[in-house]
């Protein structure tokens, strides 16, 4: 996104007067740390908090890598099914349909008694949430193949389902699929929370956020680590587009701008 | 038998959840080798129905469509097609949507004989891609992507890529009707040059009796739905043709009494 030079720097104005209310806030209105922190006083918890807190960073990536990449290498080919074929998505969409509106925190028994206290029972959380927002927008661009572009492979020699799929659905479809994957990256991140909220490991910003901080009424450590969640899937979004929307999908602009 | 198509007694029976609509009924046409064919009639008669099922994407109620001796079983790339509607692969460069019919040809043949040789090199694709796009006219153009085409541009490449393969036959449907006068004027010309280098056989598609007119060997006129021949005209005019002649003016004049006697049914003659 190339901004002109005049709104170059707009993003700065409201955060800074957001950051000032804030301190003003807390530190006239409020006047109560555990109610709420300083800015000041977080944005030095940060600091302090530097050793564990890059530690829990890594292991909730860890945690979100696996889920993610789960999610993504199942929902894909079960996308293009969905997309590709009528008849695979009419048996199998009711019961993506059911299983959908079900919130992933309600999956956490479950995946207390089947993965036990491991990176994997979090994995699981994660997965739950980004799968859907993946399998949807996929199978969305594997449907909406103009038939006219598949008929055109067909004359020019693409012959039966996985030619028809690989050199025209998939790469029509492929920014629906990075679409998706971006969505169910957000919803994906903020499982993270919930998923370590019970100790699956002694690391983790969720876990630490909830099973440390919280426990203790350390405020200002807690308003730290929502910041730092906030930050770490900003970068993760920043990154994903920059590498694959703006790189792979120059042909899109055409299309969406 | 040197025809190179032949389509016999074809009939085409769609059925929907309204009920049946007969899109042809007992068409029959013989297009001989390198000819200019050009088909004419009025909207929904089934002019695509038709290319269609020559290309093989429909398989005909009844009937039967025969290329070079052999029926007609489904789609292949030795017939050529460019489509009504825009067709180009969007996420395709200009070079890279024509290459890519000599990609999957190129794909087909190293699977068979374990190694790519022929079109399936990727200079050589290059090359063949690059000689056609000179060939329609769109050199310098082999980066853009479609949407930075005009709608002309992109039925260029659309022809410059159904070209690539090399097909028996070229089937053009409408191919122009979404250009302007001028622009469709100049791709007329240029296709006949197309033509008259590759000595392809064209069935090409089209309502309009100028286009018609100016480019075919042979006009075979349609009636109304349920579409069939009524009259097939040779153009007897030399080549290269005025627009304007007044030899031309006749003959358009007797297409279109042609294609008005079709609205009073006249009987199919073939
Ligand atoms: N897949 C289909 N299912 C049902 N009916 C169809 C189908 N395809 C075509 N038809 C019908 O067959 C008839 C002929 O259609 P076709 O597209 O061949 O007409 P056309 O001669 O190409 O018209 P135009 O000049 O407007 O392109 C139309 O009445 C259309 O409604
Ligand atoms: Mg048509």
């Amino acid at each position: 996104m190339r901004l002109p030079r005049e709104e170059k720097g707009l993003w700065l104005v409201p955060l800074v007067a957001v950051i000032l209310l804030w301190e003003f806030s807390a530190v006239f209105v409020v006047k109560d740390p555990l109610k709420l922190p300083r800015f000041s006083a977080v944005v030095f918890s940060i600091y302090a908090l530097r050793d564990v807190l890059i530690a829990d960073t890594l292991v909730s990536l860890l945690h979100f890598g696996i889920g993610v990449g789960l999610a993504f290498a199942v929902a894909l080919p079960l996308a293009i099914g969905m997309g590709w074929s009528r008849r695979v998505f009419k048996a199998v969409d009711p019961i993506v349909e059911l299983l959908r509106p079900i919130p992933p925190l309600a999956w956490i028994p479950l995946a207390m008694i089947w993965f036990h206290l491991t990176h994997y029972a979090a994995g699981f959380i994660i997965f739950i949430g980004a799968f859907f927002p993946i399998l949807i927008d996929s199978y969305t661009g594997f449907r909406d193949v103009p038939k006219v572009l598949v008929e055109t492979g067909k004359v020019l020699g693409c012959i039966g389902d996985r030619k028809q799929i690989r050199f025209v659905a998939l790469p029509y479809a492929l920014p629906s699929v990075a679409t998706g994957t971006r969505v169910g990256m957000g919803v994906g991140w903020m499982c993270v929370v919930a998923a370590e909220m019970f100790a699956v490991s002694d690391y983790g910003l969720g876990y630490r956020l909830f099973q440390k901080f919280y426990f203790l009424h350390q405020m200002d450590y807690v308003v730290a680590y929502m910041l730092v969640l906030g930050l770490v899937a900003l970068c993760l979004d920043r990154l994903f587009r920059h590498f694959v929307e703006e790189r792979l999908f120059r042909w899109k602009k055409g299309i969406v701008k | 038998m040197n025809h190179k198509l032949e389509i016999r007694g074809v009939t085409q029976v769609f059925s929907s959840e309204e009920g049946e609509v007969k899109a042809l009924e007992g068409v029959n046409l013989e297009v001989r080798p390198a000819e200019f064919l050009c088909i004419i009639g009025p909207s929904g008669c089934g002019k695509t129905t038709l290319l269609r099922m020559v290309a093989g994407l429909e398989q005909p109620s009844s009937g039967e469509i025969i290329l070079d001796g052999k029926p007609v079983r489904g789609p292949s790339p030795d017939r050529g097609m460019v489509f009504q509607e825009f067709s180009l692969f969007p996420w395709r460069t200009v070079l890279r949507n024509v290459e890519f019919g000599l990609e999957i040809k190129g794909k087909v043949e190293g699977k068979v004989k374990g190694k790519g040789g022929g079109v399936s090199g990727k200079k050589e694709r290059r090359e063949v891609a690059e000689k056609y796009i000179e060939l329609v006219g769109l050199r310098g153009f082999e980066r853009h992507y479609p949407y930075e085409l005009s709608g002309g541009m992109k039925q260029r490449v659309a022809i410059a890529r159904a070209l690539a393969t090399e097909p028996a036959i070229l089937l053009m449907d409408e191919p122009f009707g979404s250009v302007d006068a001028q622009t469709r004027n100049v791709l007329q010309e240029e296709l006949l040059g197309i033509w008259q280098r590759t000595r392809k056989t064209i069935l090409f598609v089209t309502h309009s009796v100028d286009e018609a007119v100016y480019l075919a060997d042979r006009v075979a006129v349609m009636s109304a739905r349920p579409g069939c021949f009524v009259k097939c005209l040779e153009v007897d005019l030399p080549r290269p043709r005025k627009r304007t002649s007044v030899e031309a003016n006749e003959f358009r004049e007797k297409l279109l009494m042609w294609l008005s006697l079709e609205r009073s049914k006249a009987a199919c003659i073939f």
